[in-house]
């Protein structure tokens, strides 16, 4: 019975140590998470691009070699872990030397604050600012449809990322951005997708995302190193 | 095999399936069967979306998956061989999960305050559990010590 005894609390003493690591630890690593009182400040996104990678919809030189299409929906959370982990590595490792351009396409399904974010997105597009609008969505997730992307929040995510809000709110006013928004969606259907994000670079298409190692090599391959 | 080698045995199989499918959610972005609908308990994007839902690299799904799988396996070993080294590696694993998933479930509560139904459950897989497990273990005690008793 004295294995049992021991058992029992080294069982104890290493779950206890294992919540002390993740409560003490993680807040440290992990991406501040927005707050959802009324007096919303919006989170800095991880990634702010030097002047001229960003343009259109995509991040990096319009004449990049390869080019990576990632569908998302702005609310969900592994689009999130994209948005504000691998985009930066892909920036610092890729994008700044000219070999890779990240176009942003919008596959909205999550609900209705999805569409919203997708919609104030085009309208930054419109602008000329739709990668600052884009990274800071990402960068201000919480749960989907709560009212993190509220009417409200998405308009103090246009100031602090830039845009001429007066011109933003004339523009996400207007119907046609949404039948856009709802046309990349049904196109992203026939395409196949049915879960975000997914990338697709050249004929590979994947949903999810690989490993980074995966990812590098399959960069490296359409760069033909 | 006993009721609660039973018990433990679908509770862990449970936990294997929960968390295989929190991890692909997590992984191949598929949305989770959650959200407002649940009330309370549709706090799933934001329970995923926070710090607390993985320690460094791996998500805590993941680990959620090795330490159902080793209460599956022990609960089967145990229930096949009744040695007491693998009832010990069962009551480790169970408490050491018991204990994790208390401190989850206090995270969700006070640090994200956002419920994720399947978090919840997975929770209630490892609890019950270890339920089973300290109930088998004070079984073997009283039959250890009937067997060390001596004769009247």
């Amino acid at each position: 019975m004295e294995l049992i005894r021991r058992a029992a609390l080294s069982g104890v003493a290493v779950g206890v140590v294992g919540v002390i690591i993740l409560v003490l630890a993680n807040p440290f690593s992990g991406t501040p998470t927005p707050s959802m009182d009324e007096n919303f400040t919006p989170v800095a996104p991880v990634l702010i691009p030097a002047e001229g990678l960003a343009s259109g919809h995509g991040l990096g030189a319009e004449d990049a070699p390869v080019v990576l299409t990632v569908w998302t929906d702005y609310q969900c959370p592994i689009c999130g872990t994209w948005g504000n982990g691998v985009e930066p590595t892909l920036y610092e490792r890729y994008i700044t030397d000219g070999e890779l351009r990240i176009e942003h396409r919008q596959y909205s399904f999550l609900g209705e604050e999805s569409f919203a974010a997708a919609v104030g997105a085009e309208c930054a597009a419109d602008q000329g600012r739709f990668w600052a609008f884009h990274s800071y969505l990402f960068s201000n997730q919480s749960s989907e449809n709560q009212g993190a992307f509220s009417a409200e929040r998405l308009r103090k995510i246009a100031e602090v990322s830039g845009q001429d809000v007066a011109a933003w709110e004339t523009c996400i006013a207007d119907p046609a951005v949404r039948a856009e928004v709802e046309a990349d969606a049904e196109e992203a259907k026939s395409l196949g997708i049915t879960g975000t994000p997914t990338l697709v670079i050249g004929d590979w298409m994947e949903s999810g995302f690989p490993a980074p190692g995966d990812l590098y090599t399959r960069i490296d391959e359409a760069l033909g190193n | 095999m006993s009721r609660a080698h039973r018990v433990s045995a679908l509770a862990s199989a449970l936990g294997v399936a929960i968390s295989v499918y929190l991890l692909s959610i997590r992984f191949i972005g598929v949305p989770a069967i959650c959200g407002p609908a649940l009330g309370p308990f549709g706090g799933c994007s934001k329970v995923e979306a926070s710090a607390w839902s993985s320690i460094g690299p791996v998500p805590v799904a993941a680990i959620g998956v090795v330490g159902s799988a080793l209460l599956l396996v022990a609960t089967i070993v145990h229930a096949r061989t009744r040695r007491e080294d693998v009832l010990a590696v069962w009551l480790f694993a169970a408490l050491a999960g018991a204990s994790i998933e208390i401190g989850l479930i206090a995270i969700q509560a006070f640090l994200i305050r956002a419920w994720c139904v399947w978090c919840l459950l997975y929770g209630s897989t490892v609890l019950i559990g270890a339920a089973t497990v300290v109930s088998v273990v004070r079984s073997h005690a009283r039959e250890t010590r009937d067997l060390t008793r001596p004769p009247r």
